[in-house]
């Protein structure tokens, strides 16, 4: 008895990211130009009748540079659905990038080639909007 | 001449086979195997392989075959011929074809879809829990934010799905049962054969009650479980708030137990609050601080030692005076005192210092415990609630409430305590997946790592002039809207704005005429809809008011890849195997019945939108890259299903292989289950983030006329009154409350004959309860016919069975009965219809959480029998 809560499995990194999961692109190819198609799905297809929209960034671009372009091509009502006004990523906007998950909007892409896809769509958020 | 070559055996080869898959009779999904002999299933059994049920089955599960077989299933597509709909139209069915039908339906929805696609409202049941990924995927693809699902959500979630999403990462909690010594449940069934994980928990309630486990039922009835209960505490309808503050007050100022490392480490509680609610926060990083008690200084909470973090004292942090969360939490119990709790209640003041000191006492705070070799935290108490306590006006503060009593003694999410149902999956060894785990906040707080809906929980949306007809983006506490079907809902959409109309509904399965509230206001609703289509089993009531008609599968006749997925809705807590069961077909479609994800898959092509839909798949279903579905390539549903469990389980595992085998299980890890003491993340006691909560919503709501009631808006829990504990009214002397009755789900299994006639043999199921002390007191004998009447004049009519296992004020009714329609004859006419007592406006809702009040003070009469 007695012993506190919180050091009874201090140490234990069973839930901790693997080393690099989180580590920065690498310099090269900084600012080297980069093609990025963009599949807008559901409710987010309606800003455009295009599908994909290509988008002309700088490698490595982050998912909120798109983001941000996103909302100066079609609109701060267009950007509300995707961001909440501090511009962080909604939970329930879902995108992709070459097929894998961008769970992190600030994190730079390494698409690995001169082109990447990047699929957005807005699952339902029945629970605070 | 005889053909020598022929078999000389001319009897075909039986068909004999043992088929497994999942139940749908409730929302367990329990696993079972279907024996199925010459095409016909002649018995279902638990399977004995699954974790999900354990080898049980409720007497439910064993009843499907009555619901698969009954003759009034719906096997063609209908239309409706009379355009006049209500409750005593007769739609005047016409047999279509499923061309016909088909081409209206992806006429008038893609029309909608055009002009705006936020005119279609998806709704659908709750029986079966698979029909949620398919019919979200469509909304997705459609456009629309408009769902609902109906009286499952609106009774049972707004309060218990969101506070175990914030306090335990999951969509509900129970008591770690192969540990827990002692366990409160407050209108809670947990292990009595309904609920979530309903047959897997109740082996696991059994064997622990045999074990010891004291479980104490706090419940105005006695039946499922307190029936089993060590002690039944009966108190007022509505209360549990009441009851659960005062025990808080007596463990934390009285007893002076609670577990201060936990609330250091794990909680808000040292987060330092000030004159105006809120967090204090540094200059430079705006994290919240605690006072570091080594430093004796104000720090940022994530650059202290949870040793050092001050739990009470008052401080000043540049001039601002402030005091730990859990310092404001200890003054505001104080007047929680169960001498006032028992005015509010009517437990006395001597049980509820009792049940508190056992309650702490039990917690055995700062013990460990070794689980497979791993040493954790110990805590064998749980406090458990689920709809009778959260379904009510109060309902946010009365689960808040209940579940303080937990984090008090830090029996959260550790060996022995109040688990989430699997909240930290480290997945399947071979492929990793599902993989996910609850993560901090910039303010620390607990963010879930998995949920049923897309936007979680916590952090909470940012209210906004609705866009949702629901209103949920406005009022973002709320999850489940009344405002679908209310009396008021015009004026509200007026009121706020809503750019759009609902003019579409696509429903599956759900009778929201008997699920919601009175049916004439469902029904006022419902006839509004310029088109509305249903896909159902049976003709419900609700069916009545569609213009199409199309007749589904059967759960025997069906393919879901993710029958118990997300592990946390159903599959069973604590320790034990992870397991991935299938739904899969055991006899073919009759006439000419369709599956729905085939018809939902249909109108994407027919409309033009499956690119869309694709991408919805890839999204909800977490595809891997690998598995991606591919532009608007015309997918089966077969193919979705083999794509993700070829996702989850690698390649050689897809859908043949599960239909072979049945199901996939694994071991849990212990840092899996008790995950809460190896992740930093902390809950919130206090909830800060409710102050500008209230701020943002009355900034929208107050200047269109509508003052946010701050008192729910308030950082701590408090006993707010429901609408009939304020009705002063002579002669309503009664709390009218449903309760779940364990042999039926929702409005559906009435239907069922075996089921009816255990109902028929139970003198409850069909009867209106009363004590029998107050019966008698009203001259009232068992089989009394009665009007039970409220204040506004809605009454409902049935026989009376006295009974000392109810609380003296109270009226209690089984849930969902009374059909009225012809396409469920056995149903008709069977019980006594509660929802019928139920107002449906703003004013009988939770203004926080949107949580329909559900219960009503009532009068009863005798009915006047003419000779």
């Amino acid at each position: 008895m007695g012993v506190r809560w919180d050091a009874v499995v201090s140490g234990s990194r069973f839930w901790a990211q693997p080393e690099g999961a989180d580590a920065p692109a690498p310099a090269a190819g900084m600012d080297a130009p980069v093609s990025v198609q963009v599949f807008l799905f559901g409710t987010l297809a309606k800003a455009t009748a295009d599908r994909p929209i290509t988008l002309a960034l700088h490698h490595p671009f982050r998912i909120a540079d798109v983001m941000a372009e996103l909302g100066r091509r079609y609109g701060g009502e267009f950007l509300s659905l995707i961001a909440a006004p501090n511009g962080v990523k909604l939970n329930h906007c879902r995108v992709y990038v070459n097929g894998e998950p961008a769970t992190d909007p600030a994190r730079p892409i390494q698409c690995g080639r001169s082109s990447a896809q990047i699929e957005i769509i807005l699952l339902t958020a029945v629970e605070g909007g | 001449m005889n053909d020598v070559t022929a078999p000389t055996n001319l009897a075909p080869a039986r068909d004999d086979a043992w088929i497994a898959t999942s139940c749908a009779l409730c929302y367990s999904s329990c696993s079972i195997l279907a024996h199925r002999v010459d095409g016909t299933v002649v018995k279902i059994e638990g399977n004995p392989d699954s974790v999900v049920g354990k080898g049980r089955l409720c007497g439910k599960g064993v009843s499907g075959i009555m619901s698969h077989y009954d003759p009034n299933r719906l096997k063609v597509p209908l239309r409706r011929t009379n355009p006049k709909k209500g409750l005593d139209e007769d739609p005047g069915w016409k047999e279509i074809s499923w061309e016909e039908a088909l081409g209206e339906i992806a006429t008038e929805f893609g029309r909608v879809r055009a002009e705006d696609p936020r005119k279609l409202l998806i709704q659908r049941t709750t029986t079966v829990t698979a029909g949620r990924n398919p019919l979200y995927a469509f909304g997705n693809a459609f456009g629309t934010p408009n769902y609902s699902t109906a009286g499952g959500g609106l009774h049972c979630g707004n309060g218990a799905h969101l506070i175990s999403g914030i306090m335990h990462a999951s969509w509900s909690v129970t008591p770690d049962f192969e540990y827990c010594n002692y366990a409160v449940y407050f209108g809670a069934s947990k292990g009595h054969g309904a609920g979530h994980a309903a047959t897997a928990n109740m082996k696991l309630a059994a064997d622990a009650r045999a074990r010891g486990m004291k479980l104490v039922v706090v419940d105005p009835m006695s039946n499922f479980a307190s029936a089993k209960a060590t002690e039944w505490v009966p108190l007022r309808v509505g209360t549990d708030g009441a009851l659960a503050l005062a025990l808080c007050h007596v463990l934390v100022n009285e007893l002076k137990i609670y577990d201060a490392p936990y609330l250091q480490a794990k909680t808000n509680a040292p987060y330092l609050i000030g004159p105006d609610k809120r967090y204090v926060r540094d200059a430079v990083t705006k994290k919240p601080l605690v006072w570091d008690a080594a430093a004796n200084a104000a720090r940022p909470y994530s650059e202290a030692n949870s040793a050092d973090m001050a739990l009470e004292g008052d401080f000043a942090v540049d001039g601002v005076s402030c005091q730990p969360a859990f310092h404001k939490l200890k003054e505001h119990l104080r007047k929680f005192t169960p001498e006032w709790a028992e005015g509010i209640t009517t437990v006395p003041a001597a049980n509820i210092r009792r049940i508190a000191g056992e309650f702490g006492r039990e917690a055995r705070i700062g013990s460990t415990i070794m689980v497979e070799g791993v040493n954790l935290p110990y805590r064998p108490v749980a406090a458990v609630a689920f709809r009778g306590a959260q379904g009510h006006m109060n309902s946010l503060y009365n689960f808040y409430a209940i579940d303080l009593l937990n984090e008090l003694v830090g029996a959260s999410d550790v060996v022995g305590g109040c688990l989430g149902f699997n909240p930290a999956c480290d997945g399947f060894p071979e492929t990793g997946r599902p993989h996910y785990v609850p993560k901090p906040d910039a303010d620390g707080l607990m963010i879930t790592g998995m949920w049923m809906g897309y936007h979680y929980p916590y952090p909470v949306g940012e209210p906004r002039m609705p866009q949702n007809a629901g209103l949920q983006d406005l009022f973002t506490m709320g999850m489940t809207s009344p405002f679908l079907d209310s009396d008021d809902q015009e004026a509200l959409w007026t009121q706020f704005e809503l750019p759009y109309r609902p003019e579409a509904m696509l429903n599956f399965g759900a009778n929201l005429l008997m699920s919601i509230a009175n049916k004439e206001s469902v029904a006022r609703s419902l006839a509004k809809y310029k088109f509305m289509v249903s896909i159902d089993i049976f003709e419900t009531e609700t069916t009545r008011f569609a213009d199409i008609v199309l007749p589904d599968c059967s759960y025997l006749q069906t393919l879901d890849s993710r029958s118990n997925f997300p592990f946390i809705f159903s599959l069973p807590g604590g320790m034990g195997e992870w397991c991935w069961p299938i739904r899969q077909p055991v006899l073919p479609p009759e006439g000419e019945q369709r599956r729905f994800q085939d018809v939902l898959l249909e109108l994407a092509d027919r409309i033009g939108f499956r690119a869309d839909m694709n991408a919805a798949f890839n999204a909800s279903l977490n595809l891997a890259p690998e598995q991606r579905l591919q532009g608007d390539r015309r997918y089966t549903w077969e193919e979705i299903c083999d794509a993700e469990l070829k996702t989850y389980f690698g390649a050689q595992r897809g859908l043949e292989w599960f239909k072979e085998h049945g199901l996939i299980k694994w071991p849990k890890k212990p840092e899996e289950v008790y995950w809460r003491p190896f992740v930093d993340v902390r809950v919130p006691i206090y909830w800060e983030f409710l102050v500008p909560l209230a701020d943002k919503i009355d900034a929208i709501t107050a200047p269109r006329g509508l003052k946010v009631p701050r008192q729910y808006y308030e950082p701590m829990p408090d006993h707010l009154p429901c609408v009939s504990h304020c009705c002063t009214t002579p002669g309503f002397d009664l709390y009218a409350f449903y309760y779940r009755d364990t042999l039926h789900t929702n409005s559906y299994t009435m239907e069922n004959p075996w089921l009816d006639e255990a109902a028929q043999l139970d003198p409850y199921s069909y009867t209106i309860a009363i004590n029998t002390n107050t019966g008698r007191g009203k001259g009232l004998h068992d089989g009394a016919l009665i009007w039970v009447e409220t204040e506004t004049g809605r009454k409902v009519q049935g026989r009376v069975k006295l009974t000392q296992g109810i609380h003296p004020e109270g009226l209690g009714i089984g849930a969902c009965a009374g059909h009225w329609g012809d396409g469920m004859p056995v149903a008709k006419g069977k019980g006594v219809f509660f929802n019928e007592l139920l107002e449906l406006d703003y004013n009988h809702v939770s203004p926080i959480n949107l949580n329909l009040d559900l219960c009503a003070r009532v009068k009863v009469t005798p009915v006047q029998v003419r000779q």
